[in-house]
């Protein structure tokens, strides 16, 4: 950090920088400034004599200056300190200065807030000062296992142990004349207030950590075809493009691109729903406890999201994830990042519905369809026939003479219960799994005794799973019936079209 | 014929191009080595202790197979946050 002295008065950014003043800066904003802006400034000088950091003293009667140059989804990791500070030491007088402080408006626990770069003569006037650059962004063993929060903390010299996580929760304060601008616009753009309104994060800062389009166009396209949902695409105005190509032709799909940072949290408290990958809106949703879904790859969601209530994060278990990585360029193994390969629609879309149904009571239509029990009559004629079998058998199956090894993480089975009432001397008797991998193969292991004649598995066939197949294959013996099933993903109907005796 | 991988100053598009090749089309551990040393060496590019160098994690074991279909191997874990009854 830099003090920068001006010697003639210009404005840059909307910022004035006046004559005889010294700026505090980062070097790199420095150096850019000296780029378009070098005839004004004179000198630059170290910030060290007249930095007196703050170790945890007792602010009572004091003042303290915190800043910070960037980064507005670190600025929320601000919030619960500030909040514990100034509830500890009600007489103090706490002044932040960030180049990001939008979530930091309005907040009664900061007497003075100021934009980056800000005058040096403020220091004149503190007591303390605390610059709070590199916390998080250090790749440190416990910067990477521990809470955002709890760094900051620690970091202000505070023991967060203790403390619940309400207290480590940001909090958000809005005026009435935001608020009232919130409902103008959404007023402007349609929005009643029985929408089911959800607001979907386009992209972060870093490509990174972007979550793949393709799917992000997916998982836009089955929400944009339901009744009464209205989707915000959340974005700055160089996401246009993008968001108006994910937008395409649907009436319910409103590109929020135009708004700034302070407008979009302002909309956020509207929402019923967020989807956000990991920016500022997942604090800004955390903030509000408003349903949200974070989609994690490089970092893990536990570190950002842990505190918070209503939340769900999907992350990536791969040998290389969480990286750890705070690159502003894309991952060293293409791009976008495979991690996030593991992410799949389908996931992002049960972890969206499972939000909705816990606080709605009601599913997505697409989710009513998927679960809608197909006529099996069919199938079960089928089941009678045969000694012994194997099924290929895509999407939900539910049967009384079932144990139901649904390893899905959102139908709400689970994978180490198999106490299930079922008439075991009755036939059909089906074990269905829809997943073999990893622990549906442990799932298979406990079971396979439990089939007898008559008895069926019934495997969602996938080229990955041919190894566990082999083994099922091996398992019912020698005389076996395999039928394979056709699905309909319109009407959700599955039909038998071929069976095949060994 | 440059003499290493510096000297061709690639930016980060090209090496997504090579990447995405790779990761497309190859995921037997030993043949992607084989054939990105050979994608190099016919670009007139390649030094193998300099791919080392410069890719240690494309080359061990433990970097995770990126499959045909271009999904990585691996499990997805979901998180339940403050979800009262789920965790």
């Amino acid at each position: 950090m830099r003090m920068i002295e001006v010697i003639k008065t210009f404005t840059r950014d909307n910022k004035e920088y006046k004559q005889g003043h010294r700026y505090v800066m980062a070097e790199d904003n420095e150096s850019q400034l000296r780029n378009v802006a070098g005839d004004f400034l004179g000198m630059s000088y170290s910030i060290d004599p007249v930095y007196h950091p703050y170790k945890g003293e007792d602010l009572n009667g004091k003042r303290l200056l915190c800043w910070r140059t960037g980064g507005i989804g670190d600025m929320f990791f601000l919030i619960p300190v500030l909040c514990h500070l100034k509830k500890k030491y009600p007489e103090s007088f706490i002044r932040i200065a960030s180049g990001a402080k939008q979530p930091l408006e309005n907040l009664p626990e900061i007497d003075e807030l100021y934009d980056m770069p800000f005058d040096a003569r403020l220091f004149e006037d503190t007591d303390y000062h605390l610059m709070f650059q590199g916390i998080i962004e250090s790749s440190s063993e416990e910067a990477n296992r521990t809470h955002a929060a709890d760094m900051f903390f620690k970091y202000f010299g505070i023991d967060s142990l203790q403390l619940p996580p309400e207290e480590k929760t940001p909090k958000l304060v809005f005026t009435e004349k935001e608020m009232s601008w919130r409902d103008e616009t959404l007023k402007q753009a349609g929005i009643k207030t029985e929408d089911y309104l959800m607001g979907i994060q386009l992209e972060t800062s870093s490509p990174l950590r972007n979550f793949p389009k393709d799917r992000m166009k997916t998982i836009i396209d089955v929400l944009a075809k339901e009744e009464g949902t209205k989707l915000f695409l959340i974005g700055s105005e160089q996401q246009r493009t993008l968001a108006f190509f994910l937008k395409g032709n649907y009436k319910n799909v409103i590109p929020a691109v135009h708004f700034n940072v302070r407008q979009s949290i302002v909309l956020a408290t509207r929402y019923d729903l967020i989807v956000a990958p990991d920016t500022f809106m997942v604090q800004a949703a955390g903030a509000l406890n408003k349903p949200l879904v974070g989609l994690y790859g490089p970092f893990p969601s536990e570190v950002r999201m842990k505190y918070f209530k209503n939340a769900i994060g999907l992350d990536p278990k791969v040998v290389c994830s969480p990286c750890f990585k705070h690159d502003f360029r894309p991952c060293i193994k293409g791009f976008p990042s495979p991690c996030f390969t593991l992410i799949s629609t389908e996931a992002v879309l049960q972890a969206i519905n499972f939000l909705k149904k816990k606080f709605t009571g009601k599913h997505f239509g697409f989710m009513e369809r998927l679960l809608k029990e197909p006529d099996f009559s069919k199938i079960e004629r089928y089941f009678l026939s045969a000694d012994k079998g194997i099924c290929f058998f895509p999407g939900y199956y539910r049967h009384h003479n079932m144990i139901r090894v649904d390893t899905n993480f959102f139908v709400g089975a689970d994978i180490t219960d198999l106490n299930t009432e079922f008439k075991r001397f009755s036939y059909p008797f089906v074990v269905y799994m829809n997943n073999f991998s990893g622990s549906g193969l442990q799932v298979y292991n406990n079971v396979k005794n439990l089939i007898r004649p008559g008895g069926y598995f019934i495997v969602y066939k996938d080229e990955s799973q041919e190894q566990f197949l082999s083994d099922i294959l091996r398992d019912v013996g020698k005389t076996f019936v395999i039928q394979y099933s056709e699905f309909n993903p319109v009407t959700r109907t599955t039909t038998i079209v071929g069976k095949k005796k060994y | 014929m440059a003499e290493n991988i510096d000297s061709l100053s690639l930016k980060v598009g090209q090496i997504a191009q090579i990447l995405d090749q790779y990761r497309v089309n190859i995921f037997n551990m030993d043949l992607r080595l084989q054939l990105l040393t050979k994608m190099l060496e016919e670009k007139g590019v390649f030094a193998k202790g300099e791919l080392e160098k410069r890719w240690p994690i494309f080359l061990k074991n433990d970097v995770g197979v990126i499959g045909p279909d271009g999904v990585m191997e691996g499990n997805l874990r979901v998180q339940f946050f403050g979800l009262q009854g789920v965790e």
